[in-house]
């Protein structure tokens, strides 16, 4: 056996026999198992009704009366955004992101629904998930486990001692960022259970699962960058004291402040319209659009007024549509694109602080984060569009005709049936990789870091051992 | 009362001397003095949206008018679907009448629930799905991070200043040997404690108070009502912190290494700021589930498809007005012919409001439900009272934000009411309609009720405050000098 | 076995050690007396490879510390004021833990026994958690592991102050047995009484510099006394 693994056994055996590690382990499994089994159970109740509320949708779309197709349209169909499996680890923004969106006639609709508005002022205070407590509360572990591991062998003069039998600064410190890995895992393990069931459960298992594998591989990054930054403070802290100050000065200043300020400043580099500006930007902009193409369409700039004649209403709707999406198009991805570089500005400030890294390579390779939500609200758009497209084109073609008869004109199944059902299929692995890219690049430099640091630490601490 | 005096003055020059006090208050000064500076900048935007609206709403009546005039006038033909005569145009918004909930003075205090609900709704007959549904936009990743505010520095990081200043109070100077010639000198312990109190309690309150008045006097209006709620809020922090102090306290006298507080009250905080209050969230939500949203939109679809086929002969009559624009004026006796498939609409919409209020009942019900959950077990956890104590002096409160849509949901069935005689009978809109247009006025809550919420949080801070110094005072007599 | 040519460490202004030239051969207990401050504890940490030293050499059975710091420890043991061990393990589980890093293979649990009550520890004793010992019991455990790892010199730093008079009758009882089997012993001391009592060799200190050194036997307790204030004052 190396000295390094004896080193390890005899540190876990302490860290045992003075109960910090089953009170951690406690805290650790009450915490997870909790958390996920309320994830799974609402991840797997919400995915049941979506499935049974898209299929009658869908079903009463089918089904409806024969009506005049703009009265089927302004009535539309709900679409339902898919949650994923692995979003009973972490659930990212799925709280506080709609989940239905109502595809109308006319115009693009948000997502509504967010369950945060459906809650108390306590769902600000955060959300209890399995990625919670790996983020926020599993460094709070290893410091705690870790801050004195060697700044209290040098106060109490164990590690002369240990020196003086011929054993390496190297291995004694390798020793015990071995024991404080396996503790680490030991107290983690439910967590890892809970991904192992999140992906045997799911429906798309090996996509799943080989997100799962890089969720537990970043997370795993995350832990071996505390275990090196809390042996590196140790080694060169002048005492416990000291050392575990500093450890939580740190871990306060990176889990709690870093954050909100990272989030203030975020909002300030990519500013992002209040629904009042957007609101105006967008129907200003919509319709000096819908007048400039009613002028060149139909010589009036006055919109469904009197000039229109109503043999003429399906092409001015088609027309609107027309004109409507390139503007929307504009506008929405404008604002998606800021909330995206609002969130990339705080992956990218995740190199200063490795948790908002995390934060976003985890929602990412969960399918929980902004990419995810908005790949799907332009999928639902998408399909909004072909609906309004199918029904337009029906308006001019059999309403149109009819003149002064415009409204008595009343489709039937058989353009129902044309407008196709939602599938929608959420991206892939690969996508998901691509979005976290510069975080799961942020966590790697903070990686790098980390050791850096404990190699300086340890040959600073080599010269000035006592 | 002359000892404590006596240790007061020695441990504030000790503290100064020692530079932690200084970088503590600058550094609370600090944060406190940016969170206020984040939150008026927040709320003078928010304010300013909502200042236009209310601009644009006094601009157009007038304008609507205006056009009123010209057109029984026979001055101007008006357009089918923005015709001051027609009901049907007024009640679905053209008239531009808001119901605007307004931002409190100490708004600027708390972001609370403001990034996340809008603070007005434009006013129509249509349906509250059309309106109502859909929240202000901001980037969900933020509002899962949360933003820097005052209530955030008060509530998670003003303890932290606290405990970084008393976890050793007395262990301190126990490991020091300091502890044991103070003692022999005669002093009590007693005396002692309350004077390293004091010197603690007095910089770090006179700080955070001192930058939250004057930055509060400095940029808000500042009238007696307000006045009084500053006090109170003061009251609240004071007793907020008081909480930290006494519990830093009550570990001091157990006689522990300063290492071991410093770990015992580190947990105590992780837990009562971080865990407790989502788990409790967890809790509460798990108790008094809402109904599914899923199944609610799918309830709006279905009982919309039965209003289109209940309504699907005026749906099917053709809009008559390019053959005959004279449709678009009042008739001679008053009324209005108003458009069937317009008709239509209004019945569909007052029909789905009927038969999905039951629906929207239940959530409403369940979420007051929620609300008073964390009322009643808010105590668990000091940080759960502070936050709400702060988010409802701010204004920015969750139950505001329900009272401003119960008040809304009021308002719109009075403007359906008001509509519907109108659209259905088919007047013609006149002049004195237009004056007699339902308005909307925020009624902010009665004052009782606020002050009653206010002294059940003060005793849910006050009680354990005290528990803890009866605890701390009991076990007095056996610190140990060494 | 330990033996120092001319060495010399400073901090900073402060010479540590001054020339320092000494000699210990296998059998012979050699006790440094000095002051506090006087340098004493710097030539063990020179020893021991903690400090480099500025000039000169030190030796270990003829390796030099300075390149040689690894081969040199496996020669050594070393035994502080205080022996510090984890106080939530047991005497043997101690004894196993520091045997097995000093030599890479682990003493069973009955050898390890052997050797601590073989150091005077009560069989009952070494099943206990070392945070129970006196101060005594573990620098008996410390011995113990010097001998598991079959050291063939010992350093001593200040081992008997502190205890009280049996303890420290046990303890030189316990060096005196290391010295008849061959082991070289370096101890630092300020109690002249336990040097005369059970050193073969003295050597004074003073402010780093060796500036005596006797035999044992040459001398009477009160004559001891004599040269030590006399180099003192």
């Amino acid at each position: 056996m190396s000295p390094v693994v004896r080193i390890a056994r005899r540190e876990a055996l302490e860290m045992w026999r003075d109960g910090r590690l089953v009170a951690a382990a406690l805290i650790a499994l009450a915490l997870l198992a909790t958390a996920f089994a309320i994830d799974w159970q609402r991840q797997q109740t919400y995915e049941i009704e979506r499935r049974a509320a898209q299929a009658l949708d869908y079903d009463t779309w089918l089904k409806q009366s024969d009506r005049h197709p703009h009265d089927a349209a302004h009535q539309g169909m709900h679409v339902f955004k898919p949650l994923p499996a692995l979003a009973s680890i972490d659930p990212g923004i799925t709280p506080y992101a709609g989940s239905t969106i109502w595809l109308q006639a006319h115009r693009q609709s948000e997502m509504r629904f967010r369950a945060v508005q459906d809650a108390t002022g306590l769902q600000r205070f955060g959300n209890l998930s399995v990625a919670w407590v790996l983020q926020v509360l599993a460094p709070l572990i290893v410091i705690v486990l870790g801050f004195n591991m060697l700044s209290g062998e040098r106060e109490q003069g164990t590690l002369k001692q240990t020196l003086s039998l011929g054993v390496r600064l190297r291995d004694i410190v390798f020793g015990k960022a071995l024991a404080l890995v396996s503790a680490i895992t030991l107290l983690l393990s439910p967590a890892l259970i809970a991904l192992i069931v999140a992906v045997a459960t799911s429906e798309r298992a090996s996509d799943d699962g080989l997100r799962a594998v890089a969720l537990a591989a970043s997370y795993a990054a995350y832990f071996a960058i505390a275990v090196a930054v809390v042996l590196a403070i140790s080694a060169l802290a002048r005492s416990s004291r000291a050392s575990i100050a500093w450890l939580l000065a740190l871990w306060i200043v990176g889990v709690t402040l870093l954050p909100r300020a990272a989030a203030d400043l975020a909002r300030e580099l990519y500013r992002s319209p209040s629904r009042a500006e957007f609101s105006k930007a967008l129907d200003g902009e919509l319709s000096a659009a819908h007048e400039a193409a009613w002028k060149r369409e139909f010589s009036t700039t006055k919109r469904w007024g009197t000039e229109l004649p109503l043999a003429r209403w399906g092409e001015a709707l088609r027309l609107d549509d027309r004109v409507g999406y390139e503007v929307m198009d504009k506008h929405f991805a404008a604002l998606w694109q800021s909330f995206a570089d609002q969130q990339h500005a705080q992956a990218l400030a995740g190199t200063a602080t490795p948790i908002l890294a995390l934060r976003k390579a985890s929602m990412s390779l969960a399918g929980t984060d902004f990419a995810s939500h908005r790949h799907f609200a332009q999928a639902a758009e998408r399909h909004r569009r072909t609906m309004q497209d199918i029904i337009s084109e029906d308006l001019v073609h059999h309403a149109d005709p009819r003149g002064a008869g415009h409204f008595d004109y009343q489709a039937n199944h058989d353009l129902w049936e044309k407008i196709p059902p939602f599938n929608y299929a959420p991206p892939n692995m690969a996508t998901a990789i691509k979005e976290a890219g510069i975080s799961l690049s942020a966590l790697a430099l903070n990686l790098a870091f980390a050791f850096c640091f404990l190699a300086f630490a340890l040959r600073y601490r080599a010269r000035r051992l006592l | 009362m002359r000892t404590i005096g006596l240790i007061f003055r020695h441990e504030l020059r000790l503290l100064a001397a020692e530079r932690t006090l200084w970088v503590v208050s600058f550094l609370i000064a600090l944060v406190s003095l940016y969170a206020l500076v984040n939150g008026l900048a927040d709320t003078r935007e928010r304010e300013s949206v909502i200042a236009n609206v209310a601009e644009q709403q006094a601009k157009r009546v007038p304008a609507v008018l205006e056009q009123l005039a010209r057109v029984t006038s026979g001055l101007e033909s008006p357009d089918p679907f923005a015709n001051p005569v027609d009901p049907a145009s007024a009640g679905s918004g053209d008239v531009g009448r808001h119901a605007i909930l307004p931002y409190a003075a100490l708004a600027p205090i708390a972001f609370g629930q403001s990034d996340l609900m809008p603070n007005y709704y434009r006013m129509s007959y249509r349906a509250k799905s059309n309106f109502m549904d859909d929240g202000e936009l901001e980037n969900p990743w933020n509002l899962l991070t949360g933003r820097f505010d005052f209530a955030f520095v008060v509530v998670v990081l003003l303890p932290l200043a606290i405990l970084a200043l008393t976890y050793n109070m007395l262990s301190g100077e126990r490991e020091q040997g300091t502890l044991k010639l103070v003692l022999a000198q005669g002093g009590r312990p007693g005396s002692l404690i309350l004077g390293k109190l004091f010197a603690r309690t007095f910089p770090v309150l006179s700080v955070t108070l001192g930058v939250l008045f004057i930055f509060v006097l400095a940029t808000r209006a500042v009238d007696a009502n307000v006045a009084i709620q500053l006090i109170a809020l003061a009251c609240v922090i004071a007793l907020y912190s008081a909480f930290w102090f006494a519990i830093a306290t009550l570990m001091n006298v157990l006689n522990r290494s300063s290492a071991f507080n410093a770990i015992v009250l580190v947990g105590a905080w992780v837990g009562l700021v971080l865990v407790v209050p989502i788990v409790m969230n967890l809790a509460i939500q798990s108790a008094h589930p809402l109904p599914s949203r899923t199944q609610f939109a799918t309830q709006n679809r279905l009982i919309t498809i039965e209003g289109l086929n209940r309504y699907n002969d005026l749906l099917s009559a053709d809009y008559r007005y390019v053959s005959e624009p004279e449709v678009l004026k009042p008739r001679a006796d008053g009324t209005f012919d108003v458009q069937p498939r317009r008709r239509a609409h209004f019945l569909l919409a007052r029909d789905v409001d009927q038969l999905l209020d039951a629906e929207r009942e239940k959530f409403d019900r369940q979420l007051k439900v929620q609300q008073q959950s964390v009322d009643t077990f808010g105590f668990l956890s000091p940080a759960i009272v502070a936050y709400e104590s702060l988010t409802t002096f701010a204004g920015t409160d969750s139950a505001r934000y329900l009272r401003f849509q119960s008040q809304v949901d009021a308002f719109h069935r009075e403007w359906k009411a008001f509509f519907e005689p109108r659209v259905l009978g088919g007047r013609a809109m006149t002049a004195e309609d237009y004056a007699k247009l339902p308005a909307f006025a925020w009624n902010e809550t009665k004052d009782a009720e606020h002050w009653q919420l206010l002294f059940m949080r003060t005793l849910s801070l006050l009680i354990p405050v005290c528990l803890l110094a009866f605890f701390a005072w009991r076990r007095l007599s056996g610190v140990r000098a060494a | 076995m330990l033996e120092t040519r001319s060495l010399c460490k400073r901090f900073g202004e402060t010479l540590a050690l001054d020339r320092v030239s000494l000699s210990v051969k296998p059998g012979e207990i050699y006790c440094l007396l000095g002051a506090n401050g006087d340098g004493k504890t710097t030539l063990i940490n020179v020893f021991l490879g903690f400090l480099t030293s500025d000039g000169g050499e030190a030796l270990v059975d003829g390796l030099d510390v300075a390149r040689n710091s690894l081969a040199t420890k496996a020669r050594l043991a070393y035994i502080p004021e205080q022996v510090m061990l984890y106080g939530a393990l047991t005497g043997i589980e101690n004894l196993r833990y520091f045997a097995a890093l000093a030599t890479g293979t682990e003493p069973s649990a009955t050898d390890a026994e052997r050797l601590l009550t073989a150091a005077g520890l009560d069989a009952a004793a070494t099943r206990r958690r070392v945070a129970t010992y006196s101060k005594g019991m573990r620098q008996k455990v410390g011995i113990a592991v010097a001998m598991a790892k079959g050291a063939r010199a010992l350093l001593l730093d200040e081992p008997t102050s502190g205890l009280d008079p049996k303890a420290a009758a046990e303890f030189s009882q316990l060096l005196r047995r290391s010295r008849d089997e061959g082991v070289a012993i370096l101890a630092t001391t300020h109690d002249l009484f336990h040097a005369k009592q059970t050193g073969s060799r003295i050597g004074i200190m003073r402010q780093g510099s060796l500036v005596e050194e006797v035999s044992a036997a040459d001398l009477s307790h009160a004559d001891l006394e004599a040269l030590y204030l006399e180099h003192m004052r």
